[in-house]
């Protein structure tokens, strides 16, 4: 079984680290983090932890109260083919809705909480907070400021690439960089 | 900064310890029949957090695997993280395997579990991958 070995900065060739190791190492230290993206990984999160956690009233198979909120873009229209779209597609198939939502809401919620493809499932974040924002903004009682916040929140952590800090993105671009090739090339953007 | 398979230790030590931690309050919680399966309100009132972990066989199985982590990180194999990290990911696969079968609510089967334990399962899969990368694949020892 492969083992880690401690390292040390004087690694050598004796001490076994493979060439690809020492590689992906020297990539590793390259990045510092200061107290800027410290607050942002902290922020990064707590988005996770916001998806999580609203993961809670979603329940299946009836999620009858995500039907309830859906249902706002029809009888508070914000933007009308956005609108038509939610009455003649996705309420007449709520159900597959509903466990597309869990589930996308479920991988947005953990990606962004130990910060893998952070990039990506942040634009992931953003347009889904989009989609909110257009179903709610017009109903009663609702903060519109509350969505874009959450769609600015997600641009924010898209733009600092912020799971390179307390995230797996850390560890794994390095390992990236040291690839060639378009997938790798692809995975870059996305960490 | 530290080296790479340094961070990827540390990593999954970290992930552990999270797991661990999270696995005892729930445990602790759950002791009360009251909230085994059901909305643990332990900081706030109105703050639910009801996962599997919140539940006592839950909580167990959260510790377990989150010790296999911790045991990854400490000892430097990082494949052992492995072994937690799929069973993080089974954790977080059986809410929809139990909704499909209609099986009786033994551990809280909400969305929050699909979340919290695929995130805890990429926690110890992922940085179990990397290591086997960055050694050279099967067989080749990084030591």
């Amino acid at each position: 079984m492969p083992r880690t070995e401690r390292t040390t900065s004087s690694a050598s060739p004796a001490s076994g680290l493979s060439a690809k190791a020492n590689a992906a190492t020297a990539a590793a230290k390259s990045t510092k983090p200061d107290a800027n993206t410290r607050i942002l990984a902290g922020f990064r999160i707590l988005l996770g932890a916001l998806w999580i956690s609203n993961l809670g009233w979603k329940e299946p198979p009836e999620f009858g109260a995500l039907k309830g909120f859906t249902s706002l873009a029809v009888s508070n229209p914000v933007w009308a083919p956005y609108s038509s779209l939610v009455e003649n597609v996705v309420l007449p198939n709520f159900t597959l809705f509903g466990w597309f939502t869990l589930l996308a809401e479920a991988a947005l919620g953990a990606f962004l909480l130990i910060g893998l493809g952070t990039r990506f499932w942040a634009l992931v974040g953003a347009g889904m907070s989009a989609a909110i924002t257009l179903s709610v903004i017009k109903a009663p009682h609702e903060w519109p400021w509350a969505y874009y916040l959450m769609i600015g929140a997600h641009l924010a952590v898209f733009a600092a690439a912020a799971g390179r800090t307390w995230g797996l993105d850390g560890l794994v671009r390095p390992v990236l960089e040291q690839r060639q090739g378009r997938i790798a090339k692809l995975l870059r953007k996305a960490v | 900064m530290d080296e790479l398979p340094d961070r990827i230790a540390r990593t999954q030590l970290t992930v552990g310890i999270v797991a661990v931690l999270v696995g005892l309050l729930g445990y602790y919680v759950s002791r009360d029949a009251a909230f085994s399966g059901g909305p643990g309100a332990i900081i706030f009132e109105d703050i639910e957090l009801r996962t599997t972990s919140y539940n006592k066989l839950g909580a167990l199985l959260t510790i377990g695997f989150g010790t296999v982590g911790i045991v990854a990180g400490a000892t430097r194999m990082a494949m052992i993280g492995l072994l937690g990290g799929i069973g993080f990911g089974l954790l977080a696969l059986q809410p929809l395997l139990q909704w499909r079968s209609g099986m009786e609510n033994l551990l809280a089967a909400t969305g929050r579990n699909i979340g919290w334990n695929l995130a805890l399962a990429l926690g110890l899969a992922v940085p179990a991958i990397l290591a086997r990368v960055i050694s050279g694949g099967a067989g080749e020892s990084a030591t």
